[in-house]
């Protein structure tokens, strides 16, 4: 289990984060959700190391790690093959194999700048899991797409979830998408600059993303954490 | 084909302008003979071993300029991109340098080198130096300042795929750009250099026919270089077009 013990940040003299607490289970999806600024992207890099941790510890992090930018980054003078080889290191055939099997196997040659923002979304996201990661951190990743590339990016990614089974700890501002994709969700308040509530999603996996926002079930989480946030805004 | 006719309709521009002015004497036509004088000289020019001696031995002097200077300014600006208090010693030092007209050290350089051809090939070597290393350090610092930082950082990019992958070819873009900035000074080095303290090249060339008062030859030369610099020019745009399409994001 991924634990953040009492963790402390700030940028000059402003506290974003005081004394933090919170514990993931192994192979969950775990989703973050607060106000912007609330320190959710922060939490992120100081898990994956991007940001040195200031105070508290984080303990059992698993070493291998992927991050799925909000812009895909890709080094756009590669091909996403020769993209998804130096970020991996899996075998050429691996690759292909793997971009075959969720209908990309066309985009392999091409440059980033080739791609809709959804397409390279999707490769950002199965690089993530390509990686043979055990922890996948994604900082907002389905924030630029639209309705119907969001509802096949989410099938994708539970797919990829679902063979590789590495924990997932998605930040986002949207509700919906949050309870859809995860297990487990937890709120981290600005003003409190802590964690102050965690949720179990008990939710029809069965359904697809638009069924599942109108279920009542869905909707009392919803309510739930969105007074959550109303309290947080005054 | 338009746009490459488009491409060089300037110059057919000028050099028809040229050569009415010329024609009608509203020019001095023993000082400013007809471009088409001048190209016909030329071409008989580039049949005569003597000048293309001196063709290859400007080459040569460009040559070794630009072969000096490439790694130098690679070695030095990827030493100041990953150490901060080298690029902090090294790049005041460089702005403070970098203003100087290099003809201005051409004395300094003679005392050093002697008056051979060492001395020709330093001077081009070290303007060329200063404008590569501007680009690749300035290119070198934003790739490490860049998101796609956090991607190498993530991913444990190292070793050759990132000096080869992410380095090597992320600069490439910013290196062809200096590079024709560089040759073109580069070529107006070899040309300074070789006006006095020579025997041979185009500077010299160029420098005797107007000693011997031969107008057309020394407008030969000046053609020249100017067809020599159009095509290093041409050539390197072509690149620099084909790669900057590579680095849309």
């Amino acid at each position: 289990m991924l634990e953040l013990k009492n963790l402390s940040y700030s940028y000059n003299e402003n506290h974003v984060l005081e004394k933090l607490n919170l514990s993931i289970k192994d192979h969950s999806f775990h989703s973050l959700v607060g106000l912007s600024g609330a320190g959710k992207t922060l939490i992120l890099k100081l898990i994956s190391g991007l940001l040195e941790i200031q105070s508290g510890t984080i303990e059992n992090c698993p070493i291998k790690k992927s991050f799925v930018f909000q812009n895909a980054s890709f080094f756009p003078w590669l091909s996403i093959l020769k993209n998804l080889e130096i970020c991996t290191k899996a075998s050429k055939d691996e690759i292909l194999h793997s971009l075959e099997n969720f209908r990309l196997s066309n985009i392999s040659s091409m440059y980033p700048h080739q791609l809709s923002g959804g397409t390279l979304q999707k490769v950002s996201i199965l690089r993530s899991f390509l990686n043979k990661a055990e922890l996948i951190l994604m900082d907002e990743p389905f924030v630029h797409l639209d309705m119907a590339q969001k509802e096949e990016i989410y099938s994708f990614t539970l797919n990829l979830w679902s063979t590789f089974k590495p924990t997932i700890i998605l930040v986002t501002h949207d509700l919906d998408e949050a309870l859809y994709l995860s297990e487990t969700l937890s709120y981290l308040s600005k003003k409190n600059k802590k964690i102050v509530e965690s949720y179990q999603i008990n939710l029809n996996r069965n359904l697809n993303f638009n069924e599942c926002k109108t279920t009542q079930p869905h909707l009392t989480y919803f309510n739930n954490i969105y007074s959550r946030l109303r309290e947080d805004l005054n | 084909m338009i746009k490459k006719f488009l491409s060089i309709l300037s110059i057919l521009l000028i050099l028809l302008c040229w050569h009415l002015l010329s024609f009608y004497k509203i020019f001095d036509a023993e000082f400013f003979p007809s471009p088409f004088i001048v190209l016909n000289r030329l071409a008989l020019l580039i049949n005569e071993v003597d000048f293309l001696l001196n063709i290859k031995a400007s080459l040569l002097r460009l040559l070794l300029g630009t072969l000096i200077s490439i790694p130098l300014a690679f070695i030095t600006s990827l030493i100041c991109s990953h150490s901060k208090s080298i690029d902090r010693i090294f790049n005041p030092f460089i702005a403070f340098t970098f203003p100087l007209p290099k003809v201005a050290i051409m004395p300094l350089l003679m005392l050093i080198f002697g008056i051979g051809d060492s001395f020709k090939i330093a001077i081009i070597s070290l303007g060329m130096f200063y404008l590569l290393f501007i680009n690749l350090r300035s290119s070198m610092i934003f790739l490490k300042k860049s998101p796609l930082a956090d991607v190498v950082k993530i991913y444990g990019i190292s070793g050759k795929d990132y000096f080869y992958h992410v380095l090597l070819k992320g600069i490439f873009l910013n290196f062809l750009i200096g590079l024709q900035t560089a040759l073109g000074y580069g070529l107006t080095l070899v040309v300074v250099s070789e006006f006095s303290m020579s025997k041979n090249g185009i500077g010299n060339f160029i420098w005797k026919s107007w000693d011997q008062f031969k107008i057309i030859d020394m407008y030969a030369g000046i053609y020249f270089l100017c067809i020599l610099g159009f095509t290093q020019y041409t050539i390197l745009d072509a690149l620099i077009m084909r790669q900057s399409q590579k680095h849309t994001h």
